[in-house]
């Protein structure tokens, strides 16, 4: 469903991605890890076109993501801050989105979040105004409600309260069921072993290891993802102080 | 694209400055026609404010709001829209609704103190004169957006936009000046003629310039001038002029914004 061949990105003289190659297959909960500035955001924004690369090929549901943008109608997108336009209540954001993208939106599912996420209190007023738990539950609705084929979630979970974390955590598993890919990074390796069916390491802009949660502990010969992936980490620490 | 239209405008709408920009050129012109009943006096008054708010105010505001929207232009660029589309539609919003409000300001107390004037209504030099601020406007909000797009940091693309500013408005009619001045045994006009259509600034002030009688005082080169400008050639030239200066600034606009990292 997303495949990416070769994927280099310079900012420029800053390598940020070195050659990323992934195929990533729907059905799965894939998370992205690997430490602070190993090119996680990069490589998302890359495949929606946000960052253009510099070189290598994406292609997405079978169409290249060069020069093309109609094949964002598949995806939904969280950023890792959630970022609103100035001076839009609620209602507007949401009609407005509603209004420019049409496809696939469906009612039910906004419904269900603004109740979950008790968003109805907030309809009225401006999104600027929300607290960063608040932004991120609208940046959750606007995403689900166009019932994506492939999800991409930068850090979904950050400042979330447990009760709506656990919504959005349900919510991803049942995207995944009905045979959605879902895309995510994350810092709480709890929550990766909880939800995720694959781990994509990456480390100085290269995929460093790339399989199933149970593969990468067994692997690392540690007791949980946790400590696994902290051990991938401290070769890449020693290694640079080596 | 449509849609992006009707959000854009709808922002515009609602956006103080370009009440406040309305506002003023309303009270200006109407100040000019209550202190002097001949429209060719307010005329030539308004050409500064033509040659130099405009260019300013459009280069300040337009590079603010693109700096303001790019939380919306982040937003829209993870939709299905087209990058163009996003562009255009948020170039066209400004500039238009700018445009409206320079043309509206001056038209209305123009059309309302008409009715008083006696002799000359000056018709063709108001045509000039708003054709010239709104191709002004159009350049110079083509600018802005090139240089938010640029810079990605506030404080440099405002301190471009203020040396553009004083480039297009101040230094390059130094140049000239010093030109001139320094090459003045030699045949200048085509020289200096070449060099104003190199400026859109100079360009406007010309377009309008020669529709005021004062033309003359624009001396030896002015007669080359007015001999150029008066044809029906002479218009079109300098018409096309400014909007090959519009286009110019516009798609460079556009080649960067589709290229750029967000």
């Amino acid at each position: 469903m997303v495949e990416i061949k070769n994927l280099y990105k310079k900012f420029g003289k800053f390598e940020v991605l070195k050659g990323i190659s992934l195929s990533l297959t729907p059905g799965k909960v894939v998370a992205i890890l690997g430490p602070n500035g190993s090119g996680k955001t990069t490589l998302i924004k890359s495949i929606l076109g946000l960052v253009i690369p510099t070189s290598g090929e994406i292609i997405v549901n079978g169409e290249s993501v060069k020069n093309s943008y109609t094949y964002r109608r598949f995806i939904g997108y969280m950023p890792q801050v959630a970022v609103f336009p100035e001076n839009l209540r609620l209602k507007e954001l949401i009609s407005m989105l509603v209004d420019i993208r049409k496809e696939s939106y469906n009612p039910e599912i906004e419904r269900e979040f603004i109740d979950r996420f008790k968003l109805h209190k907030y309809m009225d007023k401006k999104v600027k105004t929300f607290s960063g738990g608040t932004k991120q539950k609208v940046s959750a609705l606007i995403t689900f409600m166009f019932d994506p084929k492939i999800y991409f979630l930068d850090e979904p979970t950050v400042g979330l309260d447990p009760i709506s974390s656990s919504f959005l955590k349900d919510k991803i598993r049942q995207e995944v069921n009905r045979d959605k890919l879902v895309v995510l990074t994350s810092h709480i390796m709890g929550e990766v072993e909880e939800i995720a069916d694959e781990i994509v390491f990456l480390l100085e802009g290269k995929v460093y290891i790339q399989g199933s949660v149970s593969e990468v502990i067994k692997q690392s010969g540690e007791k949980n993802l946790e400590r696994a992936i902290a051990k991938l980490m401290e070769k890449e620490y020693n290694g640079q102080t080596a | 694209m449509g849609k992006l239209l009707k959000y854009e405008f709808y922002n515009m709408f609602r956006n103080k400055w370009i009440i406040f920009y309305f506002l003023f050129f309303l009270l200006l012109t109407s100040t000019l026609f209550y202190f002097s009943k001949e429209p060719a006096k307010v005329a030539a008054t308004l050409l500064q404010m033509v040659i130099l708010v405009i260019p300013l105010v459009s280069l300040i505001l337009g590079t603010i709001f693109m700096y303001d929207s790019r939380n919306f232009i982040e937003l829209l660029l993870s939709q299905p829209i087209d990058r163009r589309s996003i562009y255009i539609a948020k170039y066209t919003a400004t500039s238009l609704s700018l445009g409206l409000a320079f043309v509206l300001g001056v038209f209305i107390p123009y059309i309302l103190f008409l009715t008083g004037v006696e002799g000359s209504k000056e018709y063709f030099l108001f045509f000039s004169l708003l054709v010239s601020g709104l191709f002004i406007t159009f350049i110079f909000i083509a600018f802005a957006f090139l240089i938010a797009v640029i810079f990605e940091e506030k404080v440099k693309g405002f301190g471009a936009s203020l040396l553009l500013w004083l480039y297009m408005t101040l230094i390059y009619d130094g140049i000239i000046l010093f030109i001139t001045i320094y090459f003045r045994d030699y045949p200048l006009e085509k020289p200096v003629l070449i060099l104003s259509i190199l400026n859109p600034v100079d360009i406007a002030r010309i377009f309008v310039i020669l529709q005021l009688d004062i033309s003359a005082l624009l001396g030896y080169t002015g007669v080359l001038f007015k001999q150029f400008f008066d044809t029906i050639m002479g218009k079109v030239i300098s018409l096309g002029v400014m909007v090959v200066w519009t286009f110019i600034p516009l798609m460079a606009g556009l080649w960067q914004f589709r290229k750029k990292d967000f």
